[in-house]
C-alpha cells in the first residue's frame, strides 16, 4: 500500500469516528422517532436508557414491574446493528422470554401476576465477517405500561 | 490502535497514533476543520428535536461511522438502573379505590424558593408526581398549575424543550382527553431524562427520579394514613416499593461519583433500613398465556407482609425524608 492511502485512510477515519461519536447525540431522538411509536397505547416509563453499542456489546436493564399490571418492554436497536437478541429472567435468572425465529418482535408484552424484578439481557450480535467494517448504532430499552382494571 | 472505554456509563474513544510528517499533518488540520464545521451543524440540529432531519442524520452517521478491521475493540457492557414512573405509582394508587386528596401536595407557592440546583431538581421530581396524580386523577385544572410549577424548575435547570411552547399548547388541546394528557407528560419527563443523561448531568437526573419516587411513597403513605382500615391493594403497593427503593439506590450509587448525592443516598438507606424488616416470600416464575387476550401472564413472584407498625415507621421517615426536600 502506497503511502498516500495510507494517508486518506487516516484523514477518513478520523473523521468517520467524529462522525460516530457525534451520532452518539443523536440517539435521543432515534428513540423519540423510532421506538417510541412501537410502544403504541403503552404509556412510557420516563426514564432515557438509551444508548451507542458496537456488535458483541451488551447491555442490561433490572425494572420492578407490578402484579396485574401489563406492561410493553421495546428493545429497539438502529438497523445497521441487525436483529438484536435479548433475553427476559426473572430475579433467579430464570429464562422467561428470549426473541428467536420463532419470537422475532423486538417487544414483549406481559403481565405479572404478583410484583417482580426482572432483568432484560440485550445482545448485539457480531457480524459473521470478522473482516467487516464495525458499525456503532443506537440501542434502546424502553418500557410501558397500561392500565388495567 | 482503537479502544473504548467505558466510564460512568458513557463511551470515551481514545486514539494515539504515529508522529506524522507533514501530509498527515495537513490532513489532520483538514480533518479538525470538517470536525469542528459539523460539530456546529450539529449543534444547530440539537435545537429542533422535531426535525426528521435528526433521524437522517443518526442513520447517516450511524451507518457511516465504520471503524478499521485492525482496531482492537473491548467489549462493553452498559447498565441502565431504572424504576417505575411516577405515573405509573399515581395509576396504582388510583386502582386502590381511595380519593383524591390535593392538600398531600406540595404546596405551588414553594416553587420560587428552591434556587439551589440540587432543590430544583429535587421539587420537579416532587411537582412532577404531583402533577402525574392529579392528571390520573382528572384533577384537570390542578395539573395545569402543577405543569407549571414543573416548567418553571425544568426551565431554571436550563431544560427548556422537556416543557416547550409547543408541548405547553399540545396539552392545554388536550387538557380533557386523559390519555393524550398522561402520554405528553409521560413524554416530556422522558425528554428532560434524556437531554440530562445526554448533557453529562446524570446526578441531576438521578435527583429528578428521587424525588419524584419520594413523592409518589408519600402520597400513598398519607392516603393510607387517612383510611381507618388500610386497603391490602395499598399497603400491597406499598410494601413492593421494597424493590423499587434498592433499584433506587443503585441508581443513585451509580451516578454518585458527579457530586450532590450522599445525603440523598443516605436518606434512601434509612429508608431501606426499615423496608429490610419486611418479610419477603419468593415463588418461582411461571409463564403461560391468556387465551382470550394472548398476552403472556408471568406467574409466581415475590409477596410480602407489611405490619401496621412497618406500615408507621415508612410513613414518618418518608414524611420527614419528603419535608426536608421541599423546604
Amino acid at each position: 500500500m502506497n503511502k498516500h492511502h495510507h494517508d486518506m485512510r487516516t484523514f477518513i477515519f478520523i473523521t468517520l469516528l467524529f462522525l460516530t461519536s457525534s451520532a452518539f447525540g443523536q440517539c435521543k431522538s432515534f428513540t423519540k422517532n423510532t421506538c417510541r411509536p412501537m410502544l403504541e397505547d403503552f404509556v412510557p416509563n420516563e426514564n432515557f436508557n438509551s444508548t451507542m453499542l458496537v456488535p458483541g456489546d451488551e447491555a442490561e436493564l433490572k425494572l420492578t414491574f407490578y402484579g396485574g399490571q401489563e406492561y410493553r418492554l421495546l428493545v429497539c436497536g438502529h438497523p445497521v446493528l441487525g436483529e438484536l437478541e435479548f433475553t427476559v429472567m426473572d430475579k433467579k435468572k430464570n429464562e422467561l422470554y428470549k426473541r428467536s425465529a420463532d419470537n422475532p418482535d423486538a417487544f414483549f408484552d406481559f403481565r405479572p401476576e404478583s410484583t417482580q424484578q426482572i432483568l432484560v439481557k440485550v445482545n448485539v450480535p457480531m457480524r459473521e465477517n470478522p473482516n467487516e467494517l464495525i458499525h456503532e448504532g443506537c440501542v434502546s430499552i424502553m418500557v410501558g405500561y397500561r392500565e388495567t382494571n | 490502535m482503537l479502544q473504548r472505554y467505558q466510564l460512568n456509563k458513557s463511551i470515551f474513544v481514545a486514539i494515539t497514533s504515529k508522529a506524522p510528517d507533514m501530509r498527515i499533518q495537513k490532513l489532520a488540520n483538514l480533518s479538525l476543520a470538517i470536525i469542528v464545521s459539523i460539530g456546529m451543524l450539529s449543534g444547530c440540529q440539537c435545537s429542533n428535536p422535531d426535525s426528521q432531519k435528526e433521524i437522517t442524520d443518526v442513520e447517516t452517521d450511524s451507518t457511516d461511522g465504520t471503524k478499521g478491521e485492525e482496531n482492537k475493540l473491548q467489549k462493553v457492557q452498559e447498565i441502565f438502573y431504572t424504576i417505575p414512573s411516577p405515573m405509573e405509582m399515581a395509576s396504582l394508587l388510583k386502582k386502590t379505590g381511595t380519593g383524591y386528596e390535593s392538600g398531600m401536595l406540595n404546596d405551588i407557592n414553594n416553587v420560587v424558593k428552591y434556587t439551589s440546583s440540587k432543590r430544583q431538581a429535587l421539587n420537579l421530581g416532587i411537582y412532577g408526581s404531583d402533577l402525574s396524580y392529579a392528571s390520573i386523577f382528572n384533577q384537570n385544572q390542578e395539573a395545569i398549575i402543577y405543569l407549571s410549577c414543573a416548567k418553571q424548575l425544568a426551565d431554571k435547570l436550563g431544560v427548556t424543550n422537556a416543557f416547550s411552547n409547543e408541548t405547553m399548547d399540545r396539552i392545554e388541546m388536550n387538557i380533557e382527553n386523559r390519555d393524550s394528557l398522561l402520554e405528553i407528560i409521560s413524554d416530556s419527563f422522558y425528554t428532560l431524562d434524556a437531554y440530562l443523561k445526554e448533557n453529562d448531568r446524570q446526578n441531576i437526573s438521578a435527583l429528578v427520579i428521587t424525588g419524584g419516587w419520594i413523592e409518589g411513597l408519600y402520597l400513598a403513605t398519607s392516603i393510607a394514613n387517612e383510611q381507618d382500615e388500610v386497603p391490602e391493594e395499598l399497603r400491597k403497593r406499598i410494601a413492593d416499593q421494597k424493590y423499587s427503593l434498592g433499584d433506587l439506590i443503585e441508581l443513585v450509587e451509580g451516578y454518585r461519583a458527579a457530586g450532590g448525592l450522599d445525603d440523598v443516598l443516605a436518606d434512601l438507606q434509612s429508608l431501606q433500613e426499615i423496608y429490610e424488616k419486611i418479610e419477603i416470600t419468593t415463588e418461582d416464575s411461571e409463564v403461560t398465556t391468556d387465551e382470550s387476550s394472548g398476552m403472556t401472564i408471568i406467574g409466581g413472584g415475590s409477596t410480602y407482609e407489611l405490619t401496621d407498625e412497618q406500615l408507621q415507621e415508612i410513613s414518618q421517615r418518608v414524611s420527614d425524608i419528603r419535608t426536608s426536600y421541599i423546604q
